[in-house]
């Protein structure tokens, strides 16, 4: 049994990110909250069968990713650990739907391929879509944006207090890790018995830090709650980004740019 | 590897259904965990972390039968521990970050997979543990509460996926019958792994956290 130092590097990356300084990055994060959410509205909101109308979004997360200066492989990399589900459950659609569908003169496919392809395309693109809003904005500034939305305040405390103890608690997970496997010598007391003592233990230190950091904070000043910074206005920069991809989505959702630009390409009409 | 529906992968009506279905239960819990940090507001910063163990726990790879790793959802622990209202609510939050920090599920996918795994999952073994309770088999109570609610979590996601994506020939039953089929191999073997890791939390629990246990008591009070 591994604990979890995996996730936990991949938890630090991503908060390394999200401290980079560019133009993406100093944008307010109500923006980027909202603008990701009309994205994902209008990608899951295609019909099953759709493919081409879905390749215009590819252009936002390629946007978002070169401009917040975010290395393309550590992206792919995230994309393709989780992808076995969509490929694992997807994969059947071709099986189960071998209806013929027309996709050029004489030549057509099994209805189940062009879902098995938007299932994909469409796990791709939202999957990206939300791994970029955390590493361009990080997940404190993200729940700042929520309370500033309206999302209730006890929810918002929780995810705050949550985040930060992830790194605490991925600490000691990954130093009792590293204890065990120096008494094991990465041989012994790697199976399920050892496992489940060591997360008792684990539960009990967390339980114990707990105690701790809130008798640390009430000694600092603290009253119950996180004070949010003071919020500021969306700038003019906040709102063209925003109303721009927002207005740009609703396009891509609702007039066929792919099949446009395929028939302007090849000289034909639509 | 995680078992999460995977984002983007529900067309809209039905992501947008069970968002809908997952809000009534996320405001009980909202409101439950209100009224406990309103009253113990030192349970707060516990709760944070209570989450953050459950995140820790869903990031664990434990091996599985079938030869491939797995992650247990922490479901029947949270819920016997912190009750199933603030479970819900920990469960959502733990959701979303793995949605958004691991990519393991999805933003659009969040309401369904809140309703299996924060909802029904912790429903579940809070359910099972109160009632095999009286028995005084405890350790068989927590066993059947994790074991249990771990497949309650899946069978409810094949449901979920089932109707969704029902087959062209053979509807909602045959697609039921395919995603069954997919998750019984992963799953059956690791909700008796996760029964038996629960336990063996258990047993550490009572023989050195009974302090902390009888704190943990006073979130079940107030639930």
């Amino acid at each position: 049994m591994r604990l979890i130092s995996r996730e936990r590097q991949a938890l630090g990356r991503i908060d390394g990110f999200a401290r980079q300084d560019t133009a993406i990055h100093r944008l307010d994060a109500r923006a980027k909250v909202l603008a990701t959410a009309v994205f994902l509205v209008c990608v899951v909101s295609f019909p099953k069968h759709a493919v081409l109308p879905l390749l215009p979004f590819v252009f936002f997360p390629v946007v978002i990713a070169s401009l917040g200066r975010l290395p393309v492989r550590w992206l792919g990399q995230r994309l393709l650990i989780a992808s076995p589900f969509a490929l694992m459950v997807g994969i059947a659609n071709p099986l189960f739907d071998q209806a013929a569908v027309p996709i050029a003169p004489g030549l057509s496919i099994a209805a189940g391929w062009l879902s098995f392809l938007s299932i994909v395309l469409r796990f791709l693109l939202t999957t990206a879509a939300a791994l970029l809003l955390v590493a361009t904005t990080g997940m404190p500034a993200i729940a700042e944006a929520l309370r500033q939305l309206r999302v209730p305040g006890v929810f918002v405390t929780q995810l705050q207090l949550l985040y930060r103890y992830l790194f605490l608690l991925g600490d000691e997970a990954q130093r009792m890790e590293r204890a065990r496997d120096l008494r094991s010598c990465g041989r012994r007391g790697t199976g399920l018995w050892v496992g489940g003592t060591l997360l008792g233990a684990l539960l009990l230190r967390t339980l114990a830090r707990a105690t701790r950091i809130h008798d640390a904070m009430l000694l600092r000043g603290f009253e119950g709650t996180i004070r949010p910074a003071s919020p500021r206005a969306l700038t003019r920069r906040d709102l063209v980004f925003l109303l721009g991809w927002s207005t740009a989505f609703l396009i891509c959702r609702q007039v066929p740019v792919g099949e446009l630009l395929g028939h302007a390409v090849i000289g034909a009409q639509p | 590897m995680a078992m999460h529906i995977a984002e983007g992968f529900l067309p809209f009506p039905w992501a947008a259904f069970w968002w809908l279905v997952s809000l009534p239960f996320l405001l009980v819990g909202l409101r439950s965990l209100a009224r406990i940090t309103r009253e113990h507001p030192e349970l707060k910063l516990l709760l944070g972390l209570a989450g953050a163990f459950t995140f820790v726990l869903s990031a664990l790879k434990i091996p599985s039968v079938t030869g491939s790793c797995s992650h247990p959802t922490g479901t029947g622990l949270g819920a016997i521990l912190f009750g199933p209202s603030v479970m819900t609510v920990l469960g959502g939050i733990v959701l979303l970050f793995q949605a958004v920090l691991l990519a393991h599920g999805g933003l659009t996918t969040l309401g369904a997979n809140m309703v299996s795994m924060a909802v029904v999952g912790p429903l579940v073994a809070w359910w099972i543990f109160r009632s095999l309770l009286p028995t005084g088999r405890t350790r068989l109570a927590v066993f059947a509460a994790a074991a249990l609610a771990d497949l309650a979590t899946y069978v409810v996601t094949a449901v979920q996926l089932a109707l969704a994506f029902p087959a062209a020939e053979g509807g909602f039953g045959a697609s039921l019958a395919k995603f069954g089929a997919i998750y019984a191999v992963t799953q059956v073997p690791l909700a008796i792994t996760e029964g038996l890791l629960t336990v063996l939390v258990w047993n550490w629990l009572q023989a050195y956290g009974k302090p902390e246990l009888k704190t943990l008591q006073l979130i079940h009070q107030e639930n």
